[in-house]
């Protein structure tokens, strides 16, 4: 198929004969998407993928002699549902095992689940606290409109500042458009919220500590934060601003576990001719006076190329392919400054049996997406050892069982149980005995929760930030590479000067988690990369 | 304009600043205060005999110009004072001078760190550069209810403030604006003094540490200020807040206000769901067409007539109390202390002197009293008041006043007679360390809380006092908030009357319209 490609004449390319592909760095579900992108457009491209599986973070693996497993990211959040439909990847073989798993807070005696059906979780909040039962449905329609709101800045590319005059009147004007658009007391709560603490927002609409705690959840995992700091409603808002099943706030799980949308996203990809060399590390981006020429691999092999796109952290992309001389002296230093302190451990549990919730001991544990989070001083808490390189008492704990809906991860009567901890420090180094003792404090916080938990144990491996740092090469272990916040976002993500894909350097192109609008699996940045290029290029 | 009448209630800056506004334009006004003097969080209090505290800390942060301006103040009322010198005192012995003067201020950051003395006049441009952008934005009135056409046009000013910047100073600003404090500072400096001298008065009122994200541009106060105080040593008012207050008295009444003391309100009566009168503890009935309240919301609800509004509000309320304060302590001293633990030309300063914990400890000091606990050593910031304002001590004698910030909020609830003895002795301790015979020259001592004001950090739009608005349910239309408990912290002083006054004034030329 590739070969067909390159037989045709690019559209608008100048009508060279054989055209230099485009390179990708990483293989991840951003590079697989910007690749997927280009070659719909009729591009050629290579993927250089440094690891020997696809998927980066979003991978599968199979632990030894037992079943296949998501290697990090476990479920999926925040999938646009645009990068879905436009690559087609339920036509590229991906499926769900489950497309709609309910959120459950659990602490011991109180189970709360917050279905996806807005009737079912008012009527769930009704039974703890009929108070907020009302407000909760309030609060989805907040949502709703902000979503409404915001979709268009968060699905196109952001302004890039700097006496650009024009892109930034066309991005006050877009912007302009939409607050048009929003009545006057929903413009305020818009404009008051968007960089507001979580823990804010949420007291102003509920009472019940629990259901405060369990959905200020979503605004602190995956950043360095607190609920009571400013930017956590924003992250609280980026994991609901998407959904697999059309209804907000439902999570899905693919069948085969993350790998398998990794692998539907290659397939878009290669449908279209695109090209995958896995085991292939770059060492270094070659630049040629203000451009760059192409990338060199660690085995020192010279690939050519006018366009390269990197999905890799800007500290890697610019401070270590593209070396420091080659960037401007302020925009290096900022680089070099740029917080990456991942806060979240990840935890793969093989256990016997299924277990039992400790509030419905008469049947074994359900579908869903357990979070423990009790309440908001719980999450400060957690964070607070975090700060200094230890460990909290009491982890805040997501986590699934993904083997009750995905029978290819049931294995000999055992099950697996994915987790997400936080926060988990960022130390120098991590040991076996370091690890045991926060994959033990998360089995404790599990098994308060469900109390057969523990006894059904087998094993238990553990991620801490560094290790998902040295294993993915992801700068802190930081799931978006950088913290979502005001001054990390759209037209400053991941810097003024790297802003809308484009970094200072002609040709490279940017399209990690650190670039517009955040990480999380949504395919967003790649989508973007993508479009930026064929964009300047004229390929449109 | 029809004749239109307003009850404030309380009298303290946000209540005065918002009475005066509104009866320079016409308005009928009345302010309510329940203490017998006004002044609210800026009062002072008797503790030893000849001795006063005053409740408000010294250091005057973020006066700006417009404030005065607009609440009718005449400048000759306020004598403003800046600091020759400002000192921080670290927690290993160390201590570190700011100077007014740019030469001698260079020269003491050099001794102490020559790389940090380098970037500091950068850092000091960049700063004077923020603040002045922070300003455009309207840094004074944090956008909070605001109609969406009164933002574009602001957002058109933002626009030309960010074109007329590259991306480096732009993005530079975005960090100032909503950074951490603590980040910001590590990429400027390397010294651990000059870090913790600049984060201490920055995080004051926000009970945060400087991990957290906004606090960077607690700098910023400082610069919206700086016409009236220098931002690098600030400056001391005369008759502290409490000069402040009077002055705001002055104008207020000076514009046709009535100001009474001793004048509870127990009820707000109610008509077709807008507020239509006041109910004191006397009994006297007031008539009000508008109602500014400068206490928290939760509190200016409970003061509505009972009725399915209220029980509505007040479920979608909170009943927060604030999760840190800043605490006053005063020393009635004998004679004033000599600071040992500085050179020898520092031993009778009498300018601010913080006991300044470095960046971790500032942290430390916040998780401490979010989760309720006192932390081991506060920021603490010295004050030589009576050199300055001679009234508050006896000829001849001292007073040493103390700002303590973070304690944990649950002080607020009333604290045991051995935890005040508890934390004044560690206090004492702390100052017994740097100035040599400190204790025996002690007459007595006190400890009061400073202004509950609500913690949290900076937003550009952040949460504000105006309408009453709980988990998107209104309050009365014709009930506005002004109350610094309810507005976004890191604010400059009275915004949040001066924005309550704004809102009102809008409303009312809108119903003139109509």
């Amino acid at each position: 198929m590739a070969l067909e490609r390159s037989d045709l004449t690019p559209p608008g390319g100048g009508g060279e004969p054989a055209e230099r592909p485009v390179l990708v760095i990483g293989a991840g579900i951003n590079g697989l998407a910007s690749a997927a992108y280009l070659a719909r457009a009729g591009r050629r491209v290579l993927v250089l993928e440094g690891r020997n599986r696809l998927g980066g973070m979003a991978a599968s693996v199979r632990l030894d002699d037992g079943p296949v497993v998501s290697e990090c990211a476990h479920l999926v959040t925040a999938l646009h549902p645009d990068v879905m439909s436009e690559l087609g990847l339920y036509r590229h073989g991906l499926r769900f095992s489950h497309r709609r798993l309910p959120t459950m807070l659990l602490k011991p005696g109180t189970t709360l689940a917050l279905s996806e059906d807005p009737w079912e979780a008012e009527a769930a909040i009704a039974e703890i606290a009929p108070g907020d039962a009302r407000a909760y449905r309030r609060f989805l329609e907040l949502v709703r409109r902000f979503h409404e709101a915001l979709d268009p800045l968060i699905a196109n590319p952001p302004a890039r500042l700097g006496g650009d005059e024009a892109a930034l009147n066309e991005a006050a004007h877009l912007l302009g458009a939409r607050i048009g658009r929003v009545s006057e007391r929903d413009f305020a709560a818009l404009a008051t919220m968007l960089a507001a603490p979580v823990a804010e927002v949420l007291d102003g609409y509920f009472a019940s500590p629990f259901l405060k705690g369990g959905l200020a959840f979503d605004g602190v995992i995956g950043a360095f934060a607190a609920p009571s700091w400013n930017g956590t409603f924003l992250s609280f808002l980026q994991r609901r601003f998407a959904s697999v099943s059309g209804r907000w706030g439902a999570c899905g799980h693919p069948a085969g576990g993350l790998g398998a949308l990794a692998d539907a996203f290659w397939n878009a990809a290669r449908a279209n001719g695109a090209e995958l060399r896995l085991n292939a590390r770059v060492s270094r981006i070659a630049v040629d006076g203000d451009r760059v020429a192409g990338v060199v691999l660690t085995t020192g092999e010279e690939i050519a190329a006018d366009i390269v796109v990197s999905t890799l952290h800007p500290h890697a992309t610019f401070l270590e392919l593209v070396g420091a001389r080659h960037v401007d002296v302020g925009f290096a230093e900022d680089l070099a400054h740029l917080e990456s302190r991942g806060s979240v451990a990840r935890l793969t549990f093989v256990i016997e049996g299924l277990p039992r919730l400790g509030t419905h001991q008469d049947e074994p544990a359900p579908a869903g997406r357990f979070v423990i989070a009790p309440d908001l001083g719980y999450l400060e808490r957690a964070l607070t050892p975090a700060k200094f390189g230890a460990t909290p008492a009491e982890p805040a704990v997501e986590f699934a069982i993904p083997s009750v809906h995905d029978a290819s991860m049931q294995h000999e009567g055992r099950h697996i149980v994915t987790a997400l901890a936080l926060h988990a420090p960022l130390r120098a180094a991590e040991t076996d005995e370091t690890r045991a003792a926060f994959a033990d404090a998360v089995t404790q916080t599990i098994t308060r929760v469900m109390p057969d938990f523990r006894r059904r144990v087998r094993r238990a491996e553990v991620l801490m930030p560094r290790d998902i740092e040295e294993r993915f090469g992801a700068r802190g272990g930081h799931w978006h590479h950088i913290d979502l916040v005001p001054d990390q976002a759209w037209c400053l993500r991941p810097h003024a000067r790297a802003a809308a894909y484009r970094g200072p350097l002609d040709g490279l192109y940017l399209a990690g988690a650190s670039s517009h609008p955040w990480g999380g699996v949504s395919g967003l940045p790649g989508r973007g990369a993508a479009f930026a290029i064929l964009k300047d290029r004229g390929w449109g | 304009m029809p004749e239109v009448s307003a009850v404030v209630i309380g009298a303290g800056v946000d209540g005065l600043v918002a009475a005066s506004m509104l009866a320079r334009r016409g308005v009928t006004v009345s302010v309510l205060e329940a203490a017998e003097e006004i002044g609210g969080a800026a009062r002072t209090l008797a503790f030893h005999p000849g001795f006063r505290i005053p409740l408000a800390p010294e250091r005057l942060l973020a006066l700006r110009p417009g404030l005065v301006w607009e609440s009718g103040i005449d400048l000759h009322d306020l004598t403003i004072v800046p600091h020759g010198t400002s000192v921080a005192i670290g927690e290993d012995g160390r201590s570190l001078a700011r100077h007014l003067d740019d030469e001698a201020d260079l020269r003491a950051l050099a001794a102490l760190a020559p790389g940090d003395a380098l970037r500091m006049p950068l850092f000091e441009t960049m700063l004077a550069r923020g603040g002045a952008l922070a300003d455009r934005l309207g840094l004074g009135e944090p956008l909070g209810v605001e109609t969406a056409r009164a933002f574009l046009k602001r957002s058109r000013r933002v626009d030309a403030a960010l074109l007329a910047l590259g991306a480096d100073e732009a993005h530079e600003c975005a960090r100032l604006l909503s950074g951490a404090l603590g980040a910001l500072l590590d990429r400027h400096f390397a010294d651990p003094l000059v870090k913790a001298g600049l984060a201490g008065p920055a995080l004051l009122g926000s009970g945060l540490g400087p991990m957290a994200p906004g606090t960077a541009a607690g700098l910023l106060l400082a610069q919206v200020g700086a016409q009236l105080a220098p931002p690098r040593t600030g400056a001391h008012l005369m008759g502290g807040l409490k000069g402040f207050v009077e002055a705001l008295g002055r104008a207020a009444a000076a514009a046709g206000a009535s100001l009474r003391v001793n004048a509870t309100v127990r009820e707000l009566t109610l008509k077709h769901d807008r507020v239509a009168g006041v109910v004191l503890e006397s009994g006297e009935a007031l008539p009000a067409d508008l109602v500014l309240s400068t206490l928290p919301a939760r509190a200016s609800v409970e003061l509505l007539e009972a009725g399915p509004l209220r029980e509505a509000l007040l479920g979608q309320l909170p009943a927060a109390e604030p999760s840190v304060v800043t605490a006053r302590a005063a020393f009635a001293l004998e004679r004033a202390p000599r600071w040992t633990a500085l050179p020898p030309a520092l031993h009778r300063h009498i300018g601010p002197i913080q006991l300044a914990p470095d960046l971790g400890g500032l942290e430390r000091a916040s998780d401490a009293a979010r989760a309720g606990a006192v932390p081991d050593a506060p920021w603490a910031e010295l004050h030589l008041a009576s050199a300055l304002d001679a009234g508050l001590a006896p000829p001849g004698k001292a007073l040493l006043t103390v700002t303590l910030s973070p304690l944990p909020g649950a002080l607020s609830e009333g604290w045991s007679a051995e935890a005040e003895a508890g934390l004044l002795d560690h206090l004492q301790a702390r100052i017994g360390a740097v100035a040599r015979g400190f204790e025996a020259t002690i007459e007595g001592r006190t400890l009061a809380l400073g202004a509950g004001a609500g913690a949290g950090s900076f937003r550009l739009f952040g949460r504000g006092a105006g309408r009453l608005d709980a988990g998107g349910r209104a309050g009365p239309k014709n009930l506005y908030l002004c109350g610094a408990a309810d507005h976004a912290p890191l604010a400059p002083l009275g915004t949040a009357g001066l924005k309550a006054a704004k809102l009102c004034l809008a409303d009312l030329s809108g119903l003139k319209v109509a």
